[in-house]
């Protein structure tokens, strides 16, 4: 029997980006790499595990944005074009570098890459990924957790309450349509947590969630198992700590696994490489220069000079990283089980993206880690945090500290000079829609279709991403324009619902672009509860 | 169609809404930032200010100055009044202030106000009441679920990764979180993967 267990969580999310006016937008292929990059990868390393009869347990959080952009029609076709271009340029580049014997052996696998991708994303699951997630969980493999709406940073978005009631209820909502089920868990958004709100979890039917490890450290009581259990708060609901050891393998920069110096290397593209003429049908529309997604370099070391990226050098280091973090937690797990009276948890989360689209050989780490997991010990087991939760019948129950995975671990990442501008009108927003629900409850027709976008509009502007970009810097007129865009047209749709004189070519124009959350139930914003939440 | 005008920009619409600079609200917010600060934002009505101003030279007193007041809440009740804490001059230009309360694990509440030259004090606007989070661990001990000192350290020490366990485990431990959430270790799990290609293009 295992001494202990290893929850690993993905975290995937992007956020709602589409432009049905732009041919060819920029910010949407952030999409378009993390399917082909990351998202693609990782189906098929979890088919290819079942295939072998590996048993393992993964969590993967699908944030509702990333949910509706995967399932929209608009985006799909764009995605197909897309990959289909860069079919087109890996061929090109199979045949430009016929007589480099080893850049050739990369091009060769970058066109298989990309033609699987084709095969997985519409001949294995007809151009729905969401379905490939839906038999992961089917088949008890992957447990498939919801995160807030468009990822609102729920401790800055509402000192009231109602619109983190609304992030939490669309999310939930969203993953009904999607799943078919209620998820039991749920990723905050950026791990940012506001004692309270699991209140608001409890009323939505959530079962657990995360904090960072400082969250359950300085929670109160003190936490009898540090992070190594999981604990009850007040409202019932449970959370669970992440463990810093194994977050610093994967994570950091100086010790993690992606900086070894034989994986392929991010920042040296084709895009930027190769001549202006031969490349320009394959970059951004209007001809500047953009990652392709094609690279032939290997990490190297820190100076410019970056060698040819050997492909079988960097599985087995793949395979020595899987193995040296199994070994650790092994370690780890034999030195808790050894302190603890209940069988500890390790829980390790992390950014989905980075596997596959940052550290290119992500998803493969992850491969042989649960295979080495299922096949070459005994000592920790992988698990679920809904089936850890079920092993045992009573946990402490703590308040967990307000706590974020974010740079100092609280709110500063998104409360910060650049872009404490939007909270003023966030928050009026929300104080806005909530009169507007309760006034236009009963309203039928367009007045309900102006009450609903001005919802999308309201949880499109709270996405984090947005006061996360700004603070970075870099991308930051899309961030500002995309926050006062949204402000700007639910000001304007909130006036004409009080006027009466609803400018219907708007109405059309926004429903159209922001065609997010079709279903949105607005009565959470006057404070409705419906029976489902009753329950 | 078209496509995007730039590798960078390539959204227009923003720049078409003029946001409002204000509400017409009379009101401060209070938003926590970190164990050490919150944030406060604040709109003031022009007549309220006008009244209120109207009111001190009633008194016979004089203004000397627009104030953030910020009150130390967390024992306040009926006996034991809010303690003031701070005050800070209020420039004209200003409409929020990032306040370093200095203490972690309290509740907080302010007032912008107008200070006259005698001290007296006149509201304008009070805010919500935040709490500050802790940054150490409790010293709240739970009877059913009570662990032995040592046993404690070792396993808060696990979690960290320090191999030691002496009486100065669980103030090395309290550094370490802090060494560990200032060094960035956290922060490359934050923002996905958008923000990352927001910075990725740019290298």
């Amino acid at each position: 029997m295992a001494k202990g267990y290893l929850a690993l969580v993905l975290h995937a999310h992007l956020p709602f980006i589409r432009h049905p006016e732009y041919e060819n937008f920029l910010q949407e292929k952030w999409l378009f790499e993390a399917i082909t990059d990351t998202y693609v990868p990782l189906i098929d390393t979890f088919d290819r595990l079942i295939g072998d009869g590996v048993d393992f347990r993964i969590t993967v959080s699908l944030s509702p944005t990333l949910l509706a952009m995967l399932r929209d029609e608009l985006l799909v076709s764009k995605y197909l074009r897309y990959l289909d271009g860069l079919r087109r340029l890996a061929e090109l580049e199979v045949e430009r570098t016929r007589t480099d014997e080893k850049i050739n052996r990369l091009a060769v696998m970058y066109l298989e890459r990309f033609n699987r991708a084709r095969e997985v994303f519409s001949g294995k699951y007809g151009n729905d990924l969401t379905s490939a997630f839906r038999k992961f969980q089917d088949l008890g493999k992957v447990e498939v957790i919801t995160c807030c709406a468009t990822h609102g940073y729920l401790p800055l978005i509402d000192p009231h309450g109602q619109a983190v009631r609304a992030q939490v209820k669309v999310a939930v909502d969203t993953y009904k349509d999607v799943f078919g089920a209620s998820p039991r868990g749920i990723w905050l958004p950026e791990c940012a947590y506001q004692p309270g709100h699991d209140e608001i979890l409890k009323e939505f039917g959530i079962k657990y969630f995360f904090v960072e490890a400082h969250g359950i450290l300085f929670g109160t009581p003190r936490p009898k198992y540090g992070v190594y259990s999981s604990y009850l708060c007040g409202s019932g609901v449970a959370v669970f700590g992440r463990d810093m050891e194994s977050s610093k393998a994967v994570w950091s920069s100086k010790e993690g696994y992606p900086g070894d110096h034989s994986y392929r290397e991010y920042y040296r593209d084709i895009g930027f490489d190769l001549d202006y003429d031969y490349i320009r049908p394959y970059i951004n529309g209007c001809g500047a220069r953009v990652n392709t997604g094609i690279k032939y370099h290997r990490i190297t070391g820190k100076g410019d000079f970056k060698d040819i990226y050997d492909r079988q050098t960097a599985m087995d280091t793949a395979a020595g990283h899987a193995g040296n973090f199994m070994f650790n937690r092994q370690k780890q797990v034999e030195h808790l089980a050894g302190i603890m009276d209940r069988s500890p948890i390790i829980v390790a989360p992390y950014d989905a993206e980075l596997f596959g689209h940052w550290w290119f050989e992500g998803p493969e780490w992850l491969d042989f880690l649960l295979r080495k997991i299922h096949f070459d010990q005994d000592t920790i087991k992988t698990v679920t945090p809904a089936e850890y939760l079920s092993m045992y019948d009573r946990f402490q129950v703590i308040t967990p500290s307000m706590s974020s995975w974010g740079y100092k671990g609280y709110n500063e990442v998104w409360l910060d000079g650049s872009n404490d501008w939007i909270y003023r009108h966030l928050h009026k927003m929300a104080e806005l829609m909530s009169g507007d629900a309760r006034d236009y409850g009963a309203a039928t027709g367009i007045e309900k279709r102006v009450l609903e976008q001005m919802g999308r509009e309201l949880l499109l502007a709270q996405s984090s991403d947005w006061a996360f970009i700004m603070k970075t810097g870099t991308f930051t007129d899309y961030a500002v324009n995309r926050t006062r865009d949204h402000i700007g047209r639910f000001l304007a749709l909130h006036g004409q619902l009080r006027s009466g004189r609803v400018d219907m070519a708007m109405l059309e124009e926004s429903e159209n672009r922001d065609n997010v959350f079709r279903n949105i139930d607005c009565g959470v914003y006057a404070g409705k509860k419906d029976r489902g939440e009753m329950a | 169609m078209e496509d995007s005008n730039s590798a960078n920009a390539g959204f227009s619409d923003g720049r078409k809404f003029q946001l409002p600079s204000g509400y017409g609200d009379n009101k401060i917010v209070l938003m926590v930032r970190d164990p050490w600060s919150v944030f406060a934002y604040w709109e003031i009505k022009k007549d309220i200010e006008d009244g209120i101003r109207e009111k001190i030279r009633g008194e016979g007193l004089t203004a000397s100055g627009s104030v953030l007041r910020v009150y130390d809440v967390t024992d306040r009740d009926a006996d034991r009044p809010s303690k003031v804490i701070y005050d800070f001059e209020i420039k004209d230009w200003a409409n929020s202030w990032y306040i370093h309360t200095g203490y972690p694990g309290k509740k907080w509440m302010a007032e912008v106000g107008i200070i006259c030259a005698g001290g007296k004090f006149f509201s304008l606007a009070g805010s919500n009441t935040v709490q500050t989070p802790s940054n150490r661990i409790s010293d709240v001990l739970d009877e059913n679920w009570m662990c032995p000192e040592d046993l404690y350290n070792k396993l808060f020490a696990a979690a960290g990764g320090i191999g030691k366990s002496s009486l100065e485990m669980r103030e090395s431990m309290e550094q370490y979180l802090k060494k560990w959430l200032f060094s960035g270790g956290v922060t490359s799990g934050s923002s996905g993967s958008a923000s990352r290609a927001a910075i990725d293009d740019k290298k």
